[in-house]
């Protein structure tokens, strides 16, 4: 195969209908005979439901069902069956549904809502990960021994832990008693909403015959038909799922979230379809949140600055049930040192119920939450044995010497150029290079006299593998037309990240085909779909590729039987190249794609093949976790990078304004670089927002006190349209790879708020163990250490201070 | 999600007030940025909406000898339009809130009266009426009355607004052309947020130390915008040097306690922040600042 389109930026496929306002997304849709529903959510982070009073409700107009929690009696969950679509007898957060109304309209949904009375009897609530651990805490689900548990999963009965990832290698406590400087922190990732522009919502139907239809806003179909189909006890052809556009998804749509409640709730009323729609501030209790971790870290150190033991351990305080977030848990516990090279360590991560929102994936899926740790920690240990924080990580860095990750894997060159990524970035932000020369800004004239700030700079690696399960299949059907057309045919969702537009320019250069003679027809419905495990962990692009080039190779096949036979020539004898078939030795002998892919037909009439139908597909060798040591191929493809920030923080107001921005991923070959590019953009504006502003806000009973756009602070154009962006696409080609590409999407937000602390720290001397950086936070702290220190040293790199 | 309504449309002032007075559960429209959404949020409960976009003679914004009169009508981006905000050093301060206000779509739709009307205490246009000592031009069921701004803020979502009456207009005294204003605020992202807090100043005679008068107002810090009385004394009549300045700003943290339960910013944070806008502001509208060499200049 020879790479045409690949590694050029040709336009989105979906671009027009986006623009033009065609493409339609769940929530357009509309059927006759529609029915609405809305849902009572519980004010109570933990209670007992004492008494619902339902039939005051169920009488007024339009009102089809009310239903609660005992009306539907099925277990959900993805890795644990620990839910029910609806609260029975315990609600377990503030913001689960306790009841729902399925009415003729909205308006007459609210209206019935408002007359239902439920009685609750408050119980103690456990509202973080330490109070959750603590013993003789209350439990959140007291019949966890119970639960149906898929295997690789670990929930401790009797306690709130849900899962216990662990990895060792060597000796930890003589590694850390050897080491001769030992450095030991806290650290906090809090939670954080993925506010995707597009609520969640879903629609379903029981039809007559029994079976289930359902269109959902979902980033994975098939997930969601496995899950309500497990649920329901239906066989998985009785149930259909149609996924198409999303406006946006971060890993909040990758879950089953209002999907089960929805069907449950047509089950109710058959044959109608039942249409659930989030409001904004629904989606922040109703689907899931992101983050959500603290941990503890302690490294030992020889005196030279080489890493020598490394004893980590993680808490997520995981909400109030487990679904996916189970997984995310070995993906931050063997991220958990980074990309650096620790003989001797052992790594702990407990997820934890908590009587909060159930937390799920959200892009980065466990590595942004524990290398922020991990890469705050390389700062302070190279502090400690006072080197440069570059050459320190550089000193430790995993990738060259082929060395074990914590896996066992070993990591070589040919995983990516990581010290080639940190030197761009170093270079970029001036770190590293000389600190003069670095800013021209600086030399500015400014007409007022400027406030007084302070300039730094931080860098931190990151490494990211996609958190998936050991089967996690992908699919794609090649259907090739009579004109020599192909439609490539694969469930991954199109939420905004392009992969549609990378997927036709992957089968077209495997094909060797133009690009315009390929089409990805948009929308997965699981009735014809050839199925995709889901569209998470940065996988579509990489695993699409391989199923592709698995697809291509029967259709080639094929294609050559067929015009061996037109030929009348051994199979072994023709050859495809470009778009034609001939014969090989004697080209003159040919005979077009479109000629042989719908079957051949000869100068008499008779035809032989038949239209080319093939599907092709691909999962990457992986295990489960080694019940001794937590090693195993927990980790199927490897991305490395590193991102800088050159900061400013305004000393009067604690604002922090990011100057510049620098990223390098080694991304193995990139498909498309522009939409490669943006993507690195829009996840590092993602990243900032975690960093800077974003925060969910706790109140004291569990319930989330800025659940909505006016105090959730995401960041604006505003607020990003000054900083000097820079992408770096590095491409080591990967090892027997047809495509090349490794997973690119999530990384670009992985280590996004560790560069921003480690330059806020290098600016103003204050180190935050915690996101987010909001300019009260900063302002505070450094009013904290003034007042510590009476006379205190002007803060490094001040300029400007009168 | 927004509740059902009746929505009103009348002609006439008149015919408004009289709805106003006398429909159940019933709220004015202007641009709606606020009442939808509270509406929405089940804040407020309206049956009756009572659309004043209609109403003949509530205009937009006019000159009217040495006062600007900012009609019911008037929209931010209207005022924003208007020459004597941007000719008038006394009325920068108008400018400099709508600038900062909402998102260029919200501005087209909100109202400056809507803004004031909705008595809320870090709104924009609050501490700027406060400094500008506007008037509120009252039009009820029993007639017009006028009344200064300071008089028209009762506390967090409360006015002096009586059943069916109608902000109709907010007159502005515009400073002679010695004066400078400014507005600052301090939120949690550049682009669009509610401002933790606000501060408004305008200054008499800015060049004139010895005849000069200060007047600050602050926003989001109490129930209403307050003046600082004491503080625009010590800032009046005299070069403002950096002892003064720094006394000015203890007094003004010392001077406010806000509410705990902010989303937007601690009490801690206000505190400081209020002084640090001031020296803001006055670094922005005095030359030099401070003013050492004025004082030793002076008798
Ligand atoms: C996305 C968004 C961003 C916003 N950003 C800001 C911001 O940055 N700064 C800020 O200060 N505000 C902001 N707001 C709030 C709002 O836009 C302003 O307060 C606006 O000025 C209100 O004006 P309006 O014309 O829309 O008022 P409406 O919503 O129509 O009315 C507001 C209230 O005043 C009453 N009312 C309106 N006009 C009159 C009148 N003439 N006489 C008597 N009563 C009247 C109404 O009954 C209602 O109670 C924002 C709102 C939104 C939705």
């Amino acid at each position: 195969m020879e790479q045409r389109c690949i590694g050029t930026s040709v336009p989105r496929v979906d671009a027009l209908e986006k623009v033009t306002g065609e493409a339609r997304y769940v929530a357009d849709l509309s059927f006759p005979g529609m029915l609405h529903a809305k849902l009572l959510r519980s004010p109570h982070a933990h209670a007992r439901i004492v008494r619902i009073e339902k039939a005051a409700a169920a009488a007024m107009p339009g009102v089809h069902a009310v239903a609660t929690g005992k009306d539907l009696p099925w277990w959900v969950g993805e890795c644990i069956r620990d839910q029910r679509p609806m609260a029975v007898e315990t609600a377990r957060f503030a913001g689960e549904p306790v009841a729902a109304v399925v009415a003729s309209s909205e308006d007459a949904a609210l209206a019935a809502l408002e007359a239902i009375r439920v009685d609750y009897e408050p119980l103690p609530a456990v509202l973080d990960a330490r109070a959750a651990l603590a013993p003789g805490a209350p439990l959140v689900h007291p019949d966890l021994g119970t639960y149906h548990v898929l295997p690789g999963f670990r929930p401790s009965p009797g306690t709130n832990v849900f899962h216990h990832y662990f990895v060792k290698a060597g000796d930890v406590t003589k590694g850390l008693a050897r080491a001769a400087v030992v450095v030991e922190q806290e650290y906090e990732f809090p939670h954080l909403m993925h506010t995707a522009l597009e609520n969640h919502g879903c629609l379903a139907r029981y039809t007559a015959g029994g079976r289930l239809e359902v269109h959902a806003g979902a980033q994975s179909p098939f997930t969601v038909r496995n899950v309500v189909a497990e649920a329901f006890g239906l066989p998985r052809h009785r149930v259909s799922v149609r996924g198409g556009y999303l406006g946006g998804g971060f890993g909040g749509k990758s879950d089953a979230t209002v999907e089960p409640l929805t069907c449950a709730l047509a089950r109710l009323c058959p044959g109608r379809w039942v249409r659930l729609i989030l409001d904004r501030e629904e989606s922040f209790v109703g689907s899931v949140l992101g983050r959500g971790f603290r941990g503890r870290y302690r490294y030992g150190l020889t005196r030279r600055g080489r890493l020598v033991a490394a004893d980590i351990d993680l808490l997520m305080a995981g909400g109030a049930y487990s679904w996916t977030a189970v997984n995310i848990l070995p993906c931050a516990g063997h991220n958990g040192i980074g990309p650096y090279f620790v003989p001797d360590l052992e790594i702990h991560a407990r997820g934890l119920y908590t009587n909060t929102p159930p937390v799920g994936a959200y892009r980065g899926y466990g590595h942004p939450d524990s290398q922020f740790m991990a890469e705050r920690h390389m700062d302070l240990c190279a502090r400690a044995v006072g080197m440069d924080p570059v050459a320190f990580r550089l000193k430790n860095l995993l990738g060259k010497s082929g060395k074990k990750n914590p896996l066992g894997q070993r990591v070589d060159s040919s995983a990516g150029d990581l010290e080639g990524c940190i030197k761009l970035v170093a270079q970029d932000i001036g770190m590293a290079t000389s600190p003069e020369g670095i800013r021209a800004r600086e030399a500015e004239p400014s007409a007022v006299s400027r406030p007084a700030v302070a300039v730094g700079r931080g860098l931190a690696c990151l490494m990211k593998s996609p958190g998936q399960a050991t089967n996690a299949f992908t699919t794609v059907v090649l259907k090739f037309n009579e004109d020599g057309t192909v439609h490539v045919i694969s469930a991954v969702s199109e939420m905004g990240q392009g992969v549609h537009t990378a997927i036709a320019q992957i089968a077209a250069d495997l094909i060797e085909i133009p690009v315009e003679k390929v089409y990805v027809p948009q929308g997965t419905d699981t009735d014809y779909s050839p199925y995709d495990w889901q569209t998470v962990a940065s996988r579509a692009t990489w695993m699409q590729g391989r199923a592709i080039a698995a697809a291509w190779e029967k259709a080639r096949k094929e294609l050559r039987a067929t015009a061996a036979k037109a030929f009348g020539v051994p199979v072994a004898k023709v050859d495809y190249r470009r778009g034609t078939l001939f014969v090989r030795g004697d080209e003159s002998r040919a005979l077009p794609l479109e000629k042989v892919c719908h079957g051949y037909v000869f100068p008499d009439g008779h035809a032989v093949g038949g239209p080319v139908l093939v599907a092709g597909h691909y999962v990457p060798h992986a295990t489960y976790a080694d019940e001794q040591t937590g090693r195993g191929e927990l980790a199927t493809s490897w991305t490395f990078g590193c991102q800088g920030a050159e900061v400013e923080v305004d000393l009067r107001t604690g604002e922090v304004t990011v100057l510049r921005f620098s990223s390098a991923i080694d991304v193995g070959r990139a498909v498309n670089p522009e939409l490669a590019k943006a993507q690195v953009i829009g996840a590092v504006v993602f990243g900032l927002g975690g960093a800077l502003t974003e925060t969910v806000t706790w109140g004291p009973r569990g319930e989330i006190r800025n659940a909505s756009m006016t105090d959730y602070k995401v960041p604006t154009p505003e607020d990003v349209r000054g900083i000097d962006f820079r992408v770096h696409l590095l491409e080591t080609p990967v090892p027997g790879d047809p495509v090349g590409s490794r997973c690119l999407a999530e990384h670009g937000a992985v280590a996004v708020a560790p560069a921003i602390a480690n330059a806020v720290a290098d600016a103003t001397g204050v180190d935050f163990f915690d996101v987010p950086l909001a300019a009260e936070r900063v302002f505070l702290a450094l009013q904290a250490r003034a007042a510590q220190a009476p006379s205190p040293k002007p803060p490094r790199k001040a300029k400007g201070a009168r | 999600m927004l509740r059902p309504f009746d929505y009103h449309r009348p002609r006439t002032l008149d015919e408004a007030c009289a709805l106003g007075a006398t429909l159940a559960d019933a709220a004015y429209l202007a641009g709606g940025t606020d009442l939808l959404v509270k509406i929405r949020d089940g804040k407020q409960r309206a049956r009756n909406v009572i659309d004043l976009k209609r109403v003949a003679g509530l205009g937009r914004v006019r000159r009217d000898g040495d006062h600007l009169v900012i009609g019911a009508l008037c929209t931010i981006t209207d005022l924003l339009h208007a020459e004597e905000v941007h000719a008038e050093p006394g009325l920068a301060v108008l400018r400099d809130a709508g600038v900062v206000f909402g998102c260029e779509e919200i501005r087209h739709r909100a109202t400056v009266c809507g803004n004031v009307a909705h008595a809320s205490p870090g709104a924009e246009y609050g501490s700027p009426m406060f400094v500008l000592e506007a008037d509120c031009v009252l039009h009820g069921p029993a007639g017009e009355r006028t009344i200064p701004v300071a008089d028209f803020y009762r506390g967090p979502g409360r006015s002096a607004l009586g059943p069916g009456e109608i902000l109709k207009a907010l007159r502005v005294p515009i400073a002679p052309r010695s004066a400078r204003s400014a507005y600052l605020r301090r939120s949690r992202v550049r682009g669009m947020d509610l401002a933790g807090l606000n501060l408004a100043l305008l200054v008499l005679d800015a060049t004139e130390p010895a005849r000069r008068r200060v007047r600050l107002a602050m926003g989001a810090v109490a129930g209403t915008p307050i003046r600082a009385p004491e503080v625009e004394a010590l800032l009046s009549g005299a070069p403002i040097t950096r002892d003064r300045l720094e006394q000015a700003k203890g007094a003004l943290s010392a001077g406010i306690s806000p509410r705990p339960t902010s989303l937007r910013a601690s009490p801690e944070y206000k505190k400081a922040m209020v002084a640090h806008l001031l020296e803001a502001g006055l670094e922005r509208l005095l030359e030099p600042f401070p003013e050492e060499v004025m004082a030793e200049a002076s008798p």
